[in-house]
Order: structure tokens, then sequence, then C-alpha cells
């Protein structure tokens, strides 16, 4: 304790000019320098371990998916099991149509429920909400892939992409709901109270001035949530089913990118596995694509605004 | 429908040419050897289908998508029938099956959520009663459980009694250079190297056919283990799924396990010849096992509910574990889904008839001649909103 109050001292001296304490305080400067080399470089490597995951994925995919993707995988609807050619078209056009009904679904409701947290619910309620919305955040995707099963397809009689719509808006109303919160959060209360005196109503207040003021956040918030339901099999299994044929119909069942890799995958075909691979391909860069794509219009109105 | 009238190929192979040209042709060409109903030959390229009354009552712009789930077994045909069905008969008419397993198949078929469910063993009697409505099994495709081992630099075949077999799952049999697998396999050295038993982790037509042949031959299996979609297996490893079970086979020098032929085949897994109840030794193929199946219609009964497992001795070239992949039917729809019953029966139909050419393409047995007339009338039985489907 005494020697780090000493060493306080003569970091101070050692910044300001020379001193007779120099000395001591130079050799405990010297172990102090040498503990945060180590703790640096650890951290750096931790850092390098945690991006690691990403690199290898990123060139396994490319690496295994490249050689088997071309036009006629996109074009294409699956060949008859263990028949060489055909593509998964129908997975493509499912999981378009089935992540933008989970969005369309679950994003209003999530923003909606985000407002009333950080704006209108007290401490104990907002606290009291925050808590479920984290809880359901962490409940398994295959179970809410159950839940929708027992609430659409059940009394529907009939698998459906209405009911993977369903599944996938339920995961991501939280995710949204807690981002919309969290950057509301960031918007400066002066901002709010300045809007008040010049008389303008709490919800005009809201909708004008703080949801402008987070909406990059907000719509971050939604893409990071889009991507993870793009990539969501468990709730997709009990619900969408799968289809073979590009099926348009809500009522119906229909394919998507992550249930067709998982078949493909998992079965004993050598066709399968590389279009498996592809398709995992197909499904990265379709998230990488339409997250750049939305922060490329989200800057250009940003910018137009301003 | 009948096997004389080989003149009528011509009208079929016309419909054939379009997808497989190559096989039908041949088989128009060359007319197989002729051969009774017990004979080996007596394959799906030799049936001839075209007298059948082309049932096709839906319209060419009728569109319908019908939802199937089950099987893995028939997924490889059902998946090829239904492309070729709408490439030919009916462009509207999209059949998605789903291949979820059997067990699958039965549980989304008892929860009223698809058209039809398919299954590698026909719903028992608890079954059909915790539906609540009359259901139909109607057997659509046969294949056989192959005996697949590992026997490293050994290239001949293995040949297996039922009692070897039985024994080898029992426990009593630990090496491959057990005399009683000598016995089998006169003048082949059997390598000294121990037995790894693999068998089905999940519940499995093919252990069902498996554990019921085992059942029927061996006095000690029937006493000590029974029958079942999964069995208390006294000994060995178990792997989900046929790729499970190859995947043990694969790994473990000295192993033995049961898959579907067609698995086999298409993973060039060596399989075993299995000795059958007029005391040959028959290797697994689509022709021994269609008259495993041409053995067992005389006495199926009319739910079309029987195993084709250990035919009689009067069937000498008949493999003895063959297995069947039922199609699971509500006896009636209602009428809100006419459109889609109406094409799936269609499809059926279509399936029951050309559609067993394409059996043989997918290391499938076509359905037993016999059988055809049978899987008909159950067939017309379907109706919807009280009306037949069928005329």
């Amino acid at each position: 304790m005494s020697t780090g109050g000493t060493a306080g001292g003569g970091t101070l001296a050692g910044t300001t000019g020379p001193g007779a304490p120099l000395r001591v305080v130079g050799r405990n400067m010297g172990r102090r320098h040498a503990t945060d080399r180590v703790m640096r470089v650890l951290l750096g490597l931790a850092a390098v371990l945690a991006v690691i995951p990403l690199l290898l994925v990123v060139v396994f995919v490319l690496a295994q998916g490249l050689p088997a993707l071309n036009l006629a995988l996109l074009t294409h609807s699956p060949e008859p099991a263990g028949f060489p050619g055909g593509g998964v078209a129908p997975a493509v056009v499912g999981t378009l149509i089935m992540v933008g009904l989970g969005t369309l679904l679950g994003t209003p409701i999530a923003v909606l429920a985000g407002i009333y947290i950080r704006e209108y619910a007290g401490g104990r309620g907002a606290t009291l909400i925050r808590f479920l919305v984290d809880v359901l955040a962490g409940i398994p995707t295959i179970a809410i892939g159950l839940f929708a099963y027992g609430l659409v397809v059940v009394p529907m009689g009939s698998f459906s992409a209405l009911a993977g719509g369903v599944a996938l808006a339920v995961i991501i109303i939280p995710i949204v709901a807690r981002v919309t919160d969290e950057m509301l959060g960031l918007v400066p209360g002066s901002v709010r109270e300045a809007a008040y005196a010049l008389g303008i109503p709490p919800w005009k207040t809201i909708v004008r001035v703080v949801l402008p003021a987070a909406a990059t956040g907000i719509v971050t918030g939604i893409l990071l949530g889009v991507a993870r339901i793009a990539g969501e099999t468990a709730p997709l299994i009990f619900t969408a089913l799968g289809n073979d044929r590009v099926s348009t119909s809500l009522s119906d069942p229909m394919d998507a990118l992550p249930l067709r890799i998982w078949v493909y995958a998992t079965g004993p075909y050598d066709s399968w596995h590389q279009q498996a691979w592809a398709a995992s391909l197909v499904l990265v860069l379709m998230v990488l694509l339409f997250s750049i794509l939305t922060r490329l219009v989200l800057r250009r109105r940003l910018a137009a605004r301003a | 429908m009948t096997i004389h009238s080989r003149a009528r190929w011509g009208a079929l192979a016309l419909v054939a040419a379009l997808g497989f040209g190559a096989c039908s042709a041949s088989a128009t060409q060359a007319p197989a050897a002729t051969a009774g109903a017990g004979g080996a030959q007596a394959s799906s390229a030799a049936v001839d289908y075209s007298s059948v009354t082309p049932s096709t009552t839906i319209g060419k712009n009728d569109k319908a998508q019908v939802t199937g789930a089950g099987s893995t077994a028939i997924y490889p045909w059902l998946s090829a029938v239904a492309q070729i069905y709408q490439q030919q008969v009916a462009p509207g008419v999209a059949v998605n099956y789903q291949a979820i397993g059997s067990g699958g198949g039965i549980a989304q078929f008892q929860a009223k959520t698809v058209d039809f469910g398919a299954s590698d063993i026909y719903l028992n009697d608890q079954q059909m009663q915790q539906i609540g409505v009359p259901v139909l099994n109607i057997p659509m495709i046969h294949w056989a459980a192959a005996m697949t081992y590992n026997l490293p630099n050994f290239t001949g075949e293995v040949r297996f009694s039922p009692d070897t077999i039985a024994g080898i799952y029992l426990g009593k049999i630990t090496n491959w250079d057990d005399p009683a697998l000598a016995a089998d396999n006169p003048g082949v050295k059997l390598p000294n190297l121990a037995i790894t038993v693999a068998h089905r982790s999940d519940g499995s037509g093919t252990t069902m056919n498996f554990t019921s042949f085992l059942t029927d031959t061996s006095a000690a299996w029937k006493s000590q283990v029974g029958a079942g979609l999964s069995v208390n297996w006294p000994v060995g490893a178990g792997g989900k799924g046929s790729a499970g079970v190859t995947a043990i086979v694969k790994q473990t020098p000295g192993a033995i396990g049961y898959v579907e032929l067609s698995y086999a085949l298409q993973n060039n897994l060596p399989v075993g010849l299995v000795k059958n109840a007029a005391g040959n030794f028959v290797k697994p193929t689509l022709a021994s096992t269609t008259d495993a199946v041409a053995a067992a219609v005389p006495n199926a009964p009319a739910d079309l509910r029987f195993l084709i497992v250990n035919p009689p001795a009067s069937y000498p070239n008949a493999y003895p574990i063959g297995a069947s992949t039922w199609v699971l039917l509500y006896k009636d729809y209602p009428a809100s889904k006419a459109t889609e019953v109406k094409a799936m029966i269609d499809f059926l139909w279509w399936a029951i008839h050309n559609g067993q050419n394409y059996a043989a393409q997918v290391d499938y047995s076509a359905m037993a001649p016999a059988l055809v007339a049978k899987v008909e009338t159950a067939l017309k039985s379907v109706t919807v909103g009280g009306q037949p489907v069928l005329p």
C-alpha cells in the first residue's frame, strides 16, 4: 500500500522533472511498465482470438462454398434427393419472405415497447419490463419454434410461412426493444427539456425530436435483429417445415436457407454437402449485403436531412 | 397390370423416356427373361402398368400444394416421382415432401398438420385409435435392411444365418473367427477380430423390420429381446439414423450394423448375404426384395398392415429382411381441402403405377404387381366431405 503511494508521487515527480526519488521510483516504474506490457499483450491476444473464428468461418465458407456457387444455385429448385444439379431458389425466396415477415411483425411492436420502457414506464416498471424482455431474449429459439407450432401450426392445421414469420418475430422483438430502449437513453435529457420549454407535448417530442436523434442506433439494432433471424434454423423446423418448390403462399410450407443448409449438411449425398456450403455462402453474403445497403441508405438520408 | 402384356410397354416408354429414357428403352428392346411371380427377375422393369386407366381427375390448370412429411427412406423416390409428376402430368400440382423421420411423420399425421404422413412401419392399433378418425396405411415402396460391416483387408462376401445374426446382436458371438460364422462361410477365412455391434439409437422402421426378422427366426431373440421400433439392446453402440450407424461401422474395424440397402449402395458399403427360409444365402438386391414382397402379398390383410420379413421357403430367391414404407392417409378429408386431396390422391394413384418404374433409379424395389390391386382399392376408399375422390 505504502509503496503504491510512493509510486504515485514518483510518477508525478517523473513527469514534472528530475528529483531525488526518481531512481527508486524508476525501478518501481519498470515493474509496472512490464506488468502493463504483459497485460496489454494478453488482452491483445484475447482480441485476436475473438476475431479468429470470424476469419476462419469466412475463409472456410468461401473456400468450400465458392466452387459450388453459380447462377443455377440461385435460380433452380432442388432436384430429387440424390440427383445432381438443382439449386436452392425456394430457400432464397423463402428466407427473404419470412425474414421480411418476421421483421414487419416484430419491429413495430419492439420499437413501441422500447419507447414505452424508456419514456413512459416508471423506474420500477421499467426495470421489470426490461428484465422480462431480457428473459424473452434468453429463451432458446427452439422453444420459440415449438410455441409458434402450438400457436399457429396446430390451429391452422398446416405448416406455413406465417408460422415461421411469427416465430422469427418473437425472436426479433426483445433484440430491437432493448436496443430502442438503450438508444433513447442516449438522447440527452436537455434535448427533451428544450422541446418541452417550447411548449411541445411529450408525444410530439418523442416522435419529432427524440426518435430522429436515436434513429441511427435503432436502425442498427433492427439490422442486428434481421441478421440474427436470417440465420435461425431451429424455430423454422416445426413452423415453415421446408419446401422443395418456390412458394410465395403464406399459408403453405416454405423453405429457408438455414433450414436447407441443415437438411443438406446432415444428408447422405455429396452433392448436398457442396450445396450446403454454397448456400451458407449465399446466406452470409445476403446478410452482409443487406446491412451494407441499409447503412448506405441511412447515411444518405441523414445527410439529406442535415 | 399384367406381367404378360409386354407389348403395351411402348405407351409407358413414351412417358418414361422423357425422364429416364435409357432405363425404359433397354427394358423394351430386351424383354427380361420370363420369370414367374417368385422369380428373381420380376423386378420393377418387367411390370406393365400401361393398361391402367389414367386417373387424371386433375385438370391441367388446377393448382394445389400438397404437404407430406415423414420417413427418410422413401424421400429419394417420393421427391423424384413428385417432380416427374409435376413436369409430365399436372404442372400446377406441387407435392412437397419433407423427410423429418418416420416418428416425426406419425406425430405430425396425428396432429393433423400435414396432408399425408409417411412411415417405415404401419400404425399400430393404439396409434390408430389415438388419431380418433379412420386412417389408411398404404404401402408405397419396398427396400431391404442390409447387413453391413467393416473388415479391413477382407474383400469377400460374408454370409450370415439368422441364428448367427441373433448371436452377434445378443452378445454371444463376439469375434469374427467364431465357429458359427465359420460354419456360415465355408472356405472363407474370417479374421480374428472383435465384433462391435452397431444399432439405431432412434425409433426406426429399419429396427422394427430387423428385430421382427430375428424374432421370427430365433427363439432366443424372441424370448430375450423381441421386436419393436426401438428395443432393449443387449450389446452394442447406438447411431442416429442410417448415417449414424454407418459412421460407427466405418470408423470401427470389426463393426457390424444394419442400414437401408439404398444407403449402403450409395455409400459403397459392403453388404452381407443372409440365409432365408429356403436355406439360400441371398444378397439384398432390388429383385430379391420384390420377391419378398410377392411372398407376403397373398397373405396380406385388407388393411395392408403387413411385414415382408422371413418369406416362406417357396420363394427361394427372396431376401429375408425386407421392409416397406407406408403413406398414411385419413379416410375422410374435410370438404375445404377438396382441391389438395384430389391432387394428392391423383398423385398417389400415379405413384403406385407409373411412379413404380422410377424405384430402381433410386435403389428401391417396386411394389409387387399383386399388391397394386389391393392398394388401388384402399386409395379408392378415400373420401373428401363424404364423397369418393376416385371414380
